[in-house]
């Protein structure tokens, strides 16, 4: 009876890596599109940073001073002035172009006050409807004009005779240092690449599963599939799933070694624990398939649904909009997404190097998610055996 | 006696389009998946990210203080820290040992550390360093600590300064000026309050429309397929062979829908969300117009390639985050490697998106956006040929089979 029910698992095992190799669709979802998205993400934004950002200037005083400050703006590491402009609205044309992020304006006379202790005024300007360069100019800008400005006082202290020490003491008393845990060079990539990619893994795991038992319903095999283990619905599912979660783990381990070894992207702990959490991630994507094609066992409706919640969770694994931020209907929607725990998971090790307890419920939700083929258990079952759903 | 054979073709010819236009617009009725995409997709998800980005920016960002000072000053600049939008001091530990633990279990997202010589070193003219870590699970908590402490240690700093010049004999303004010899201010022109959704919204709001329109043709074009016995893209049975009529009136069907999709997305969510708008109706429509066409077209053209119906999601679906980072929405496009800007030309989004945030969120003219203007009509152009040669290859293939088994 044993031999017999274990042959059942290694048929539909084997009937499955038979239908893996002979549909080209399964190398391309379970090997191509996981490749193509890890290397559209690692060649996407290889400074991490962008440097170099085009700005513009104004300059009204056209002054030995005024031209060094720009230069002073030309040589910082964010800007990169290419445009020179005779009036604000010029330039703001060319803002509104999307030629330039951001400009200065220099006044008139700006030098002559300065030198008579005038206080002269600069206004800049920036957009921030392009999010990132935008603040990149923000921050570019004061910096260099709290530089300029410095600069200016610390001369004059050390003409009055003050040691730079003391002048520096004077001008900043309290000096900010920030130290970003776990990523200290802010680098966008780092940030935005680490959950994006198993997000998009996430994605295809979602649609593998619903496409590959969505298909024998379409097709009415899945009677022949059921048969081989006589009808068990646990045996038959796990049997059937299995070669995918063993191919989408080594896919999922294989960004893991890319991002953390190859790339050195921040890892404070222990690669291992990374994954088990892309395995979990792997596992829990699995079951939320499972539970689409079980609720809705028809396979173009599963497809659509999976859709509209797989790409709903880069959105809801809170990475780049906090959840708390959001307004509190919208909050309680993330605890629906393992993406959402594989982030928590992430962000407890990579990048805060804590130990397992701080995030044991977040390995506890995940496994949660296992349960919900079990949820869909009788409906499935009964649409895989009866074949009851419409075929198209 | 010509001019009416002529007028007479030209109205049968309309008479045949306008059917192919009714008929494909019975199938989109039918068909509950295209629905589902159609309006479910693209009706729900903008409503689902309006709400999710409603609340454009993070504020209160929770923070705990380790002060080793216990001074006036130090409980100072931890009341004026509180007092920032950015951040909120939710708690005081007394040791940083403490203060991790409550960062661990995501109690706060920084830690602010004061050192016991605060008070002393800025009594006698040293310079003190106050010490934020911050968590980079999210950029934003960076950004809100950041900004919190910066300013704090700046503002506060430049008080003490002031008073101390004036403490040497300097009048107010000689002490002020000499603090600050330049006095400089930024001004954000578009997007002034930094508002998350405000930037990423208007960029979803644009790829939905693609997205969605080659996933709904996709299946069309999949069951059209499915549905016939050679499993060719034109039902046999369609009597009118033109294929020119074929692609515009199936085209018009989907334009017309969308005519309705995209109003509601770019007319009505901005409105209900409170989404920037700068644009007016008409410089919006004249410019929607050929990206509509072109994504029309550009679905059409791409439907081929996808057997079943059900395999558009599959090799489709992933394609939305890499088409939104190509955009340059996020990251500015010209740091985008040479290979991938190249790619992103060829999907109607990137150019789409560029000039619809440069109308609507900056005001610009169509003038302005006149390069993206033309790409638009060149893909509308190119995609249009090309899908009239697929749709062409595909009736031609399906006649000569149908000939074949006779």
């Amino acid at each position: 009876m044993l031999t017999k029910k274990e042959n059942g698992f290694k048929k539909v095992v084997y009937r499955e890596i038979g239908l893996m190799v002979k549909h080209p669709i399964y190398v391309i979802m379970i090997v191509l599109i996981p490749l193509a998205s890890y290397i559209f993400f690692a060649s996407l934004m290889p400074e991490g940073l962008p440097e170099k950002l085009p700005v513009g200037v104004i300059d009204h005083d056209n002054s030995i001073v005024s031209r060094k400050m720009i230069r002073q703006i030309d040589a910082t590491a964010q800007s990169s002035v290419v445009g020179h402009y005779l009036n604000f609205s010029e330039a703001k044309k060319d803002l509104q172009k999307g030629k330039i992020y951001g400009f200065v304006e220099i006044p008139s006379n700006f030098e002559r006050n300065l030198m008579s202790s005038n206080q002269p005024k600069i206004w800049f300007y920036y957009t921030q409807a392009f999010y990132i360069p935008g603040s990149l100019t923000l921050k570019s800008f004061s910096f260099m004009l709290s530089t300029l400005s410095g600069g200016v006082n610390l001369q004059a202290r050390l003409l009055r005779g003050q040691t730079e020490r003391e002048s520096m003491a004077q001008i900043q008393p309290i000096a900010p240092d920030i130290h970003p845990i776990g990523n200290p060079y802010i680098n966008y990539s780092v940030y935005l690449i680490d959950t994006i990619i198993p997000g998009v893994l996430e994605l295809i795991i979602l649609l593998t599963t619903v496409y590959a038992i969505g298909i024998e319903l379409k097709y009415k095999t899945s009677r022949q599939w059921m048969k081989l283990t006589n009808n068990s619905y646990l045996k038959a599912l796990t049997a059937k799933l299995l070669p995918y979660t063993i191919s989408f783990i080594i896919m999922g381990m294989l960004y893991d070694v890319i991002l953390f070894k190859f790339l050195h992207y921040p890892m404070n702990a222990n690669i291992l624990w990374m994954f088990l959490d892309t395995a979990m991630l792997v596992v829990a994507a699995q079951s939320v398939g499972v539970f689409m094609i079980g609720l809705m066992p028809v396979i173009r409706d599963g497809l659509s649904f999976a859709s509209l919640y797989g790409v709903l969770a880069f959105s809801f694994s809170g990475f780049s909009f906090p959840i708390e931020g959001m307004i509190p209907p919208v909050q309680g929607l993330s605890t629906i997404f393992p993406l959402r725990y594989y982030f928590k998971i992430y962000q407890n090790f990579a990048l805060n190097g804590l130990s397992f307890q701080y995030a044991a419920t977040s390995f506890l939700c995940m496994c949660v998610f296992l349960l919900l083929p079990l949820v869909v258990s009788v409906r499935l079952k009964k649409a895989l055996i009866y074949q009851n759903y419409p075929k198209k | 006696m010509d001019n009416k054979v002529n007028i007479k073709s030209i109205i049968s010819a309309l008479k045949d389009t306008i059917q192919i236009t009714c008929s494909e617009l019975r199938h989109v009725f039918k068909d509950s998946g295209v629905l589902i995409i159609f309006f479910g997709a693209g009706l729900f998800y903008p409503l689902i990210y309006g709400l999710t980005y409603f609340n454009e920016a993070l504020h209160e960002v929770p923070i705990t203080m380790v002060d080793y000072s216990h001074s006036a000053l130090s409980r100072n600049f931890i009341r004026e820290l509180d007092a920032t939008p950015d951040v909120k001091v939710k708690y005081q530990s007394p040791s940083m040992e403490e203060a991790q633990l409550l960062y661990a279990q995501k109690n706060v997202y920084g830690i602010i550390y004061i050192p016991s010589s605060f008070s002393k070193d800025i009594q006698t003219g040293q310079q003190t360093h106050v010490s934020a870590y911050t968590s980079m699970a999210s950029m934003l908590y960076y950004r809100a600590i950041y900004s919190a402490v910066n300013y704090v240690a700046l503002d506060m700093g430049h008080k003490i300064q002031i008073k101390n010049l004036m403490a040497k004999g300097l009048t107010q303004r000689q002490a002020v000026v000499s603090a600050s010899p330049i006095w400089f201010e930024g001004k954000s022109l578009y997007n002034p309050k930094a508002g998350y959704g405000s930037f990423l919204v208007p960029c979803i709001l644009i790829l939905v429309l693609q997205q969605t329109l080659v996933l709904g043709i996709g299946i069309l074009a999949g069951t059209a397929r499915e549905e016939n016995t050679f499993h060719n893209l034109i039902p046999l049975q369609q009597k009118f062979h033109g294929t020119l009529r074929i692609v515009i009136g199936k085209s018009a069907a989907y334009f017309l829908l969308y005519c309705f999709v995209g109003a509601y997305n770019l007319l009505a969510i901005p409105h209900i969300f409170n989404l920037p708008q700068l644009v007016d109706f008409w410089t919006l429509s004249i410019f929607i117009l050929p990206y509509l066409l072109a994504c029309v077209f550009f679905a059409m053209s791409l439907s081929v390639f996808f057997g079943d119906r059900e395999v558009v999601f599959l090799l489709y679906l992933f394609s939305s985050l890499p088409l939104l980072f190509m955009s340059g929405a996020m990251w500015p496009q010209g740091h985008l490697p040479v290979f991938w800007k190249t790619v992103s030309y060829f999907f109607p989004s990137t150019v789409g998106i560029q000039g619809f945030i440069k109308l609507n969120s900056m005001k610009a003219t169509l003038a302005d956006v006149s390069w993206e203007y033309v790409m638009l009509w060149v893909q509308t152009a190119v995609y249009f040929i090309f899908a009239f040669f697929v749709y062409r290859w595909q009736i031609l293939s399906s006649e000569k089979r149908r000939i074949a088994n006779k």
